[in-house]
């Protein structure tokens, strides 16, 4: 059974302008243990759906429709219409957040050990000392001098605060991590220390994980499997060994096309015009419609629904009518380049 | 042999840190060393890449280059002429500003709310008292049609919150194109972009430098993106180069541990693909005054007594132009190169610095 299914879900955010629908019927599931990212560009609506989980949405987002069940080893519980009370038990305890910008997270007048030992006693019955001592414990685990417990965020690099919250959403032992952006603001060598510790301390305490991130090269190195997002929806979901090696929907494809690697043959950087669709007034058909370069007529006319592919166990999911049909998206590449219009070289 | 544009010798840029009054009194100035005797040249028509981590000195080198900071010392000699730039003042500074131009990171930012994109693009013109109505307009156009914001009928009149953020990062590069520049610093121009927007912008950057014989310093800490764009690549470390030398060489074959380590701390885009991982320990830290001998040398797992002496860069055979700033690297030095006995966790331990 898996840890976390989000079905349907719908989120739209209220403005002067009418609404934004963020998110549009998104469906997936994290397995027990699993680590799941979801990736896209700006405004696709992956930190969305990371607030929604929490329910830490701005005032005027709402969910609008779906369920986000979470299924604990004795109840299953909706995070989408569950009460305050039962939310607030949850989070931190079954479900945490290690958020992009550690600065902003962490509180500038509190030490670091005095906000994670806060975190542990509003949750368990513990003495300071208990706290204090578990806390010690957690800063080995994430690599951070235990010496550090009592600095104070501005006194730690951007890498050890970060550490600092990774050992924060670890104190309670959830059963969920949800990282938005864990490495965004860090540097490469400092990344990768923390990729690395992520992955081993996830595999020790047995969590699952969802990572939200634009960089799909860290997906790709972290991940089970993968949710590709695009204005809101939802438009591929499977293995990552699937997914970024065989894409099935096109603006996948694009995004592995656009993205550079440092290995390998150096080849072009081929990138997609134009520009995600308006979510105030999502199109009729589908959304990558206008920049997709396999586009069909009646690809304007209906959206397509996510459609199971070949892997066998219906894993693979992707929303695209011409790869449904059996057309092989990447063995097409050749075709795309031809179509200059829409995609265009480096 | 290309023609050299750029010669930067023995630049240095400090900056000042407690700079009280009773500091200042008691004479205990102390200084930062963000940029410490860095020397290497640029050749007219190409794209010479400036990486690292931040903090390294890569955006420093740059503003002093384009006279943005004053350099604490060395000589910058620039074009034909041979002019020393860290020694310009007043309207040869101004002519030199013509020359040089400056593309910024943050594109939601660089630009004013309350100008058009004519207006913005224009004022370099006004300023620099360049032409008339007439020729200013035709500028402009050029500009923005060499920065791909076609057609330009349709974006000249926009305000920036109506543009996406790809497309202010193209007015940007118009407004550096108006003045016909020789010389452009693009500093870490398309981080803040999507990857899908990133690529169509590094396009235009790479036919102005085809097109428009303008050569470009291109700073990013993204290396794989710099494989794209550069022919040569500089990595630079705690404000001293570390290496430098072909793209394809420096990322594919790295000489100096710190970029052998850099490069192994790349995530890989491809999951079928492997990588070792070279750790070292520590992090990059900002060091109040200078650094007696290699600036790596607390993180290195090759460490030996040498290293207290300042490394020269020293120049590798072969057609690569490399050159790599470690003692190891001394054609008189009989220790194995770094990589040829892989650096594990033990090697790591052995240099006496924990993992912070």
């Amino acid at each position: 059974m898996s840890l976390l299914d989000i079905n349907d879900l719908s989120i739209q955010y209220r403005t002067q302008e009418g609404p934004i629908n963020a998110v549009r019927n998104v469906s997936f599931s994290i397995g027990e243990n699993e680590t799941f990212g979801l990736v896209g560009e700006s405004g696709c609506g992956k930190s969305t759906i990371a607030k929604g989980i929490l329910r830490i949405l701005p005032p005027n987002g709402e969910i609008t429709n779906g369920s986000v069940d979470l299924n604990l080893s004795n109840r299953t519980v909706d995070l989408a219409t569950t009460d305050m009370k039962t939310l607030r038990e949850i989070r931190w305890d079954e479900v945490s957040m290690i958020a992009q910008s550690a600065m902003n997270a962490l509180d500038p007048v509190y030490t670091i050990g005095e906000q994670i030992v806060e975190a542990i006693q509003i949750h368990e019955d513990t003495s300071t000392k208990e706290a204090r001592e578990r806390t010690r414990e957690l800063f080995e685990m994430v690599g951070l001098d235990p010496e550090r417990i009592d600095s104070y965020p501005h006194q730690l690099s951007g890498g050890m605060r970060q550490r600092a919250m990774i050992a924060m959403a670890l104190a309670l032992e959830p059963s969920l991590i949800l990282a938005d952006e864990p490495t965004t603001a860090l540097d490469v060598i400092t990344q990768d220390h923390i990729l690395e510790e992520i992955n081993e301390l996830k595999e020790r305490l047995g969590s699952s994980m969802l990572i939200i991130t634009h960089d799909i090269s860290v997906v790709a190195e972290t991940c089970d499997r993968v949710g590709v997002m695009y204005g809101g929806e939802l438009v591929e979901v499977g293995p990552i060994e699937e997914v970024f090696v065989n894409p099935e929907h096109p603006y996948t494809l694009g995004l592995l096309n656009a993205f550079p690697t440092i290995e390998g043959e150096e080849r072009e950087l081929i990138t997609m015009s134009g520009s995600p669709p308006d979510l105030s007034d999502p199109p009729t058909g589908c959304n990558f419609y206008d920049r997709c370069p396999y586009r069909e007529p009646r690809c304007a006319e209906t959206d397509p629904a996510l459609s199971t592919r070949d892997d066998g166990d219906g894993n693979w999911k992707a929303a695209c009518f011409v790869s449904e049909d059996g057309e092989d998206i990447e063995a097409t590449y050749e075709r795309t380049l031809e179509n200059q219009e829409l995609w265009q070289r480096l | 042999m290309a023609e050299t544009l750029m010669e930067v010798r023995g630049l240095k840029k400090y900056y000042p840190v407690d700079t009280g009054l009773i500091s200042r009194l008691t004479g205990g100035q102390r200084f930062v060393h963000a940029v410490d005797d860095v020397s290497f040249d640029i050749e007219r028509g190409e794209i010479f890449g400036l990486a690292g981590e931040s903090g390294c000195g890569k955006t420093t080198t740059a503003r002093c280059l384009t006279r943005l900071d004053d350099p604490t010392a060395g000589d910058i000699y620039f074009g034909e002429d041979r002019r020393n730039i860290a020694e310009l003042e007043r309207d040869e500074l101004r002519d030199y500003r013509r020359q040089a131009q400056v593309i910024f990171q943050d594109p939601f930012e660089s630009m004013n709310d309350r100008f058009t994109v004519r207006k913005w693009v224009r004022e370099p013109l006004v300023i620099h008292d360049i032409g008339d109505d007439d020729e200013r307009d035709n500028r402009v156009y050029e500009a923005l049609e060499q920065a791909g914001l076609t057609p330009v009928d349709q974006y000249i009149g926009r305000y920036p919150h109506e543009l996406s953020g790809g497309q202010r990062q193209r007015v940007a590069i118009a407004r550096a194109l108006v003045l016909n520049p020789s010389f452009i610093v693009a500093d870490e121009p398309t981080s803040m972009l999507d990857v899908s927007v990133r690529a169509s912008v590094l396009r235009v950057l790479k036919r102005l430098v085809e097109e428009e014989n303008v050569t470009l310093i291109y700073i990013s800490h993204d290396l794989s993106l710099l494989r794209y764009i550069c022919d040569r690549i500089a990595i630079m470390y705690q404000g001293e180069l570390a290496e430098l030398g072909d793209s394809e060489a420096v990322l594919q074959e790295p000489k100096h541990p710190y970029t052998q380590s850099l490069v192994s701390a790349v995530p890989r885009a491809d999951p079928r693909e492997g990588r070792t991982r070279i750790r070292i320990p520590g992090e990059v830290e900002e060091r109040i005054g200078g650094i007696e001998g290699c600036s790596f040398k607390d993180r290195c797992p090759y460490r030996y007594e040498r290293c207290d002496q300042d490394p020269e860069m020293y120049e590798m055979e072969g057609e690569y132009n490399q050159m790599v700033g470690c003692h190891l690297y001394d054609p008189d030095e009989d220790r194995p190169l770094p990589g040829e006995e892989a650096a594990d966790a033990d090697d790591t331990a052995d240099a006496g610095v924990g993992v912070s």
